[in-house]
């Protein structure tokens, strides 16, 4: 055969020029125009920082309660007992040069830190979101939030849209009964009251327990019930995508089925999931938020909505109590659906070339 | 182990299982048939759904009944599912038809010779591109058979399919759509030896660079996605992964007319100069007959699912007998303007090729229909040993082509 | 072959047009003149990217903006600058002097009004007549465009006729108002050979009809043989060559016009006598210097034509040049390199 039985190697020895040129090819892809698109949407990028304020104050709590519980299971409390911040064990504080080192400025308590006559106070310099009704720093109890009321969005919304992703893939590429299949079990998913159900569920499992507590319930039944939607989606797309031209001719190529998803339909329909991720997770911090608000979360847990909740009647004596926790979750659920618009923009196929 | 006798295998075996004769077999060893279609069909079924409302309403007031007393509501539930899949069934709503027969290939038949070079023409719905992929097997046909090489690749499984598949390939019409929008060059083109496990790593590659160079690419384009292609860069794309398993037979879909006039010469000559390097066979749709004449060996000229006439070029073109072959040739644009011709004009638009009448596919836009068109079929008329036209209306010609063998 | 100035009607001189994208300057029009002369058919021909729509957008003034922009140039219809018309006068025009058919005739049709309405509408927008005369006419035209029962058709929703039968109704909304011109942008591409031949027949009865001069902008050669008096040949952003039909195809001045016949197969060519121009058509954004041709040509002078655009060139009355194989400088320096550029009279098929 006329073609590459053995390759003159030579041939093709590249001199350094064009090997550069291949280099720079490399990774040079859709997604350097979808982020110079982001760039230029104002608000995109508004929303871009949001969130990734809001993840890194969540890693960085999240790191620092994972420390202390350390250091408390294995015993090994620090510091000056006669500082009522680190009888936790836990606390930022801010040091200067030339400043009075032994009564640092302290930024963050342990959450749970309880000052003794310091209940109930407004906002003030000492604690800059006040304090509740208990004595705890708000603005403690706002930072170590963050970890528990964004890893709900984050864990609650990547399991709907695996499940999703999965199913909607099966039922998109084989259609047939699997497609009818699926789509029944949508329709009678869709036609129940989905934040009821969330509801009636937390109840029944009210005693039951479930190492991570009470949300770990929520999360599970949230995740079987709510991924409906990202499975409509990913069928559809499949159904369009599997009948193009690039698929047949794999499928002439003689490639499997599972090549055909995982290699070459999934890939194309990540535009998709992106913005069903981003702007999920908004809705998903939202629907948990709501669920604590009306009493259905975890009293033991130190997150946004749980804290709104137990403040809630609060508003009109202390409002800083409701408000700091409720300000953050407008700002994230903000800060999501604008990253999350200006994706869908940036990705949108019929801007391309 | 070499692919011939994989072919030679499975051929010994479908022969003795009963499969195909043998007598065919070695006919169209001997005569070097790559593929023979023989009275191909390619029915879509379109269903006509069932009223799924009702079902629903009534699925979801057993489910309100089921809330409050389970036996009832269970009960209920069972009766609505029977009712549901049973009321097509019975009269009177039997009546409605289930589904509709869209019939894109209605029985064709093909005869490729090694090294030829044969057209299939018509318009958009005739079903010309159905045919391709039917004959290659991306869609099962509805009945009829395709010998490749003497083999039935209808009878073949999934696994020695996939074996087959590295001589049968496919060129597509649209560049960018076949061309994965996330995967460069390099992606592309490696594909099928990562499929077929013909080569990896740095071997894959050079054959990669070497099948670019082939189709007239230059080694930097690798790593470059399909939209930094031109359009005629992308079709040479689609022709190297076409041409990466050295396939004997490709099926060239329109290949070049979603191309730029200046480009697609230069496609036509690389798809002549690779088959005349590499000894392959093709089969060229099209629906620019001024390309088809002047490119294939031998012409089919199709219309809603059937082929109307069929010939060498040179018969389709000089010497055609059917009245559609004639509209359609007298219909091109002739890009001379000292020789505006005298156009027939068709009456009336291409008919849906869903559940079409009895008898000839064109009687409702044909000049010379009559009343047996409307009933039968039309037989076939040879003019030569491989000149056929079906119609009832024409004159001449002979009931077999054995009439032209001596 | 040159027509007397009375007879022109629509002169476009000095058109230039570009978008502003957010990858860069698209430079779609660089320098476009045209002349359309009385009841005559003009082809407008080129590949895509060519700046032929663009024209034709262009000259009814409604290129969108942003991000187009006409930033020079003359459009001047019956001696009036169509450019300095404020935007009533000019949709008093459009639509009643000139009109334009598009490529797709599924898109160009609203689909939720049958076609009678919008027929009528066209008709009403710019003729004093109600509504019962309206759509009296617009049977009347349709019927006209070979509509078969129109006077049933005409309460149909634009679903229900065939892609051929649309092409129609378009024409029919086109001819409603008696235009002057008629712009037809790849009036017959997205159709089937037959129809195809069907709508040309169509367009070239109904001008002699309405004593109504075409545009017709395609970019198959073969459609522009059957139909056109005379053709502008447009490459780039650039008219490379215009002339008499009959002239251009048997003698192209132009290396760009001689490529793209020889990349045709014509009626009585053989495989061997296609010939290919070399390379891609470029991005518009970043354009080739000078001629835009000058990287696919096989006359390129080094230094010459990457430097400096040619001037047009008047073969001889009615038929222009855009290159420098017959400027002054291309003489010059064919004379300075002692090379030789000339033009053999190609195709030889049609010739020989």
């Amino acid at each position: 055969m006329a073609t590459v039985d053995k390759v003159d190697k030579e041939e093709f020895l590249l001199d350094e020029k064009t090997l550069r040129e291949i280099e720079s090819m490399k990774g040079a892809g859709q997604w350097s125009i979808v982020w110079r698109r982001i760039k230029k949407d104002k608000m995109g990028m508004l929303g871009l920082y949001i969130v990734l304020f809001l993840i890194m104050m969540a890693l960085v709590s999240w790191i620092l309660l994972m420390v202390d519980n350390w250091l408390t299971s294995a015993n090994l409390l620090l510091g000056d007992p006669n500082n009522p911040a680190s009888l936790n064990n836990l606390y930022i504080e801010l040091w200067y040069p030339g400043m009075d080192q032994s009564n640092p400025i302290v930024l963050f308590q342990h959450p749970r830190y309880q000052f003794a006559d310091q209940s109930t106070l407004p906002p003030s310099w000492e604690h800059p979101f006040g304090t509740d009704r208990l004595g705890q720093d708000m603005l403690s109890r706002v930072f170590f939030g963050a970890s528990v009321s964004l890893a709900l969005g984050f864990i609650g919304q990547m399991t709907t849209v695996i499940i999703g992703t999965v199913l909607g893939s099966l039922a998109g590429f084989y259609g047939g009964i699997i497609d009818n299949v699926l789509q029944r079990v949508i329709e009678v998913l869709y036609s129940m009251p989905g934040f009821i159900l969330m509801i009636f569920i937390i109840v029944l499992f009210e005693d039951v327990q479930i190492p991570g507590g009470k949300y770990a319930v929520v999360i599970v039944f949230f995740s079987l019930i709510g991924w409906g939607g990202t499975a409509l989606i990913i069928r559809s797309n499949f159904f369009s995508l599997k009948e193009q031209d690039f698929v047949e001719a794999e499928r002439a190529l003689g490639a499997s089925d599972m090549r055909i998803i995982f290699r070459h339909i999934l890939p194309n329909s990540l535009a998709p999931l992106i913005i069903i991720i981003t702007l999920g997770i908004a809705g998903v911090i939202f629907t948990f938020a709501a669920l604590a608000f009306f009493g259905f979360g975890d009293p033991n847990a130190i997150s946004w909505g749980d804290d709104l909740n137990k403040w809630q009647n609060n508003l009109l004596d202390y409002p800083w109590m409701p408000m700091f926790p409720a300000l953050f979750i407008f700002f994230t659920v903000l800060g999501f659906n604008l990253l999350g618009d200006s994706l869908r923009d940036a990705l949108d196929p019929r801007l391309k070339d | 182990m070499s692919s011939e006798t994989f072919i030679e295998k499975i051929g010994r075996q479908q022969v003795e299982k009963g499969l195909i004769s043998s007598r065919i077999r070695t006919k169209e060893m001997k005569e070097d048939v790559v593929l023979e279609v023989i009275n191909l069909k390619k029915f879509f079924n379109i269903p006509i759904p069932f009223e799924t409302t009702w079902f629903m309403l009534a699925f979801v007031a057993a489910v309100v009944v089921f809330a409050f007393n389970i036996t009832i509501g269970l009960s209920i539930m069972g009766g609505v599912v029977v009712l549901y899949f049973l009321l097509p069934n019975i009269p009177p709503f039997n009546k409605r038809p289930k589904v509709a027969h869209l019939k894109a290939v209605d029985g064709i038949d093909l005869h490729i010779r090694r090294g030829k070079i044969v057209g299939l023409v018509g318009e958009s719905g005739c079903g010309k591109s159905t045919a391709a992929k039917t004959i290659i097997r991306l869609l099962e046909p509805t009945a009829g058979s395709v010998y490749f090489k003497g083999i039935d690749i209808n009878r073949l499984t999934s696994v020695e399919m996939k074996e087959i598949r590295r001589h049968l390939q496919i060129v597509f019409q649209d560049p960018y759509a076949s061309l994965n929008p996330r995967a460069t060059a390099h992606d592309i083109i490696i594909e099928p030896f990562a499929i077929h496990g013909v080569a990896s790593g740095d071997e894959a590659s050079y054959k990669v660079l070497s099948l670019l160079k082939d189709v007239g690419l230059a080694p930097h384009h690798a790593y470059r996605y399909p939209h930094e292609f031109s359009g005629g860069q992308r079709q040479r794309l689609g022709i190297a992964r076409a041409l990466a398993l050295e396939p004997d037979f490709i099926v060239m879909d329109e290949p070049v007319s979603n191309l730029d006039v200046s480009v697609r010469a230069a496609i036509i000559q690389l798809i002549l100069e690779l088959q005349h390097k590499m000894g392959l066979t093709y089969l060229f749709i099209a629906h620019d007959l001024s390309l088809v004449k002047i490119l294939c060996d031998e012409t089919n000229v199709m219309y809603l699912g059937k082929i109307m006439e069929s010939g060498t070029s040179d018969e389709i073109f000089e010497n055609m007998m059917h009245p559609y072959t004639k509209a359609l040739i007298s219909a091109v644009p002739i890009a001379d303007p000292t020789k505006r011709s005298k156009k027939i004009f068709l009456t009336g638009d291409i008919p849906t090729p869903i559940n079409p009448p009895p008898g000839c596919k064109f009687q409702t836009r044909c000049p010379l229909v009559s009343d047996i068109c409307r009933l039968e079929e039309p037989p076939a008329r040879w003019y030569s040993k491989s000149h056929v036209a079906y119609c009832h209306n024409i004159e001449g010609g002979e009931e077999s082509p054995e009439a032209y063998v001596k | 072959m040159s027509r007397p100035p009375e007879d022109v009607l629509l002169e476009i001189k000095g058109l230039k047009t570009y978008f502003f994208t957010e990858e860069g300057v698209v430079k779609a029009i660089e320098s476009i003149d045209i002349l359309v002369h009385k009841s005559e058919t003009l082809g407008l021909v080129g590949e895509s990217g060519s700046g032929k729509s663009v024209t034709a957008l262009s000259i009814l003034g409604i290129v969108p903006d942003p991000p187009g922009k006409i930033l020079e140039g003359e459009v001047i219809f019956h001696g009036q600058d169509l450019r300095k018309l404020s935007d009533a006068d000019m949709r008093k025009i459009r639509g009643n002097q000139i009109a334009m058919i598009f490529q797709d005739p599924m898109t160009s049709l609203n689909p939720v009004f049958t076609v009678g309405d919008q027929i009528s509408e066209a008709i009403i927008l710019h003729q004093k007549v109600t509504k019962k005369e309206a759509r009296e006419k617009s049977i009347k035209i349709m019927s006209l465009v070979g509509i078969p029962s129109a006077d049933e058709r005409v309460d149909n929703y634009p679903f229900e006729f065939s892609g051929g039968m649309r092409q129609r109704v378009m024409i029919a909304m086109a001819l409603s108002c008696n235009p002057e011109l008629l712009i037809a942008d790849e009036p017959s591409t997205s159709l089937d050979v037959t129809i195809q031949a069907q709508i040309l027949e169509l367009l070239k009865a109904t001008s002699e009809e309405f004593d109504m001069s075409i545009i017709l902008i395609t970019h198959d050669m073969g459609v522009i043989a059957e139909m056109c008096d005379r053709v502008a040949v447009m490459y780039a952003g650039f008219i490379c060559e215009v002339g008499d039909i009959i002239i251009i195809f048997k003698s192209p001045y132009h290396p760009y016009t001689r490529g793209l016949l020889g990349a045709i197969p014509r009626p009585d060519a053989a495989r061997e006598d296609l010939t290919i121009i070399r390379g891609a058509i470029p991005n518009l954004i970043n354009p080739p210097s000078a001629c835009r041709f000058h990287p696919r040509c096989d006359y390129w002078m080094e230094g010459l034509c990457d430097t400096i655009l040619p001037s047009i060139v008047t073969i001889e009355p009615g038929h222009d040049v855009r290159c420098h194989i017959y400027t002054e400088e291309g003489k010059a320096w064919m004379q300075q390199h002692g090379e030789k550029r000339e033009i053999s009279t190609m195709p030889k098929k049609a010739t020989g």
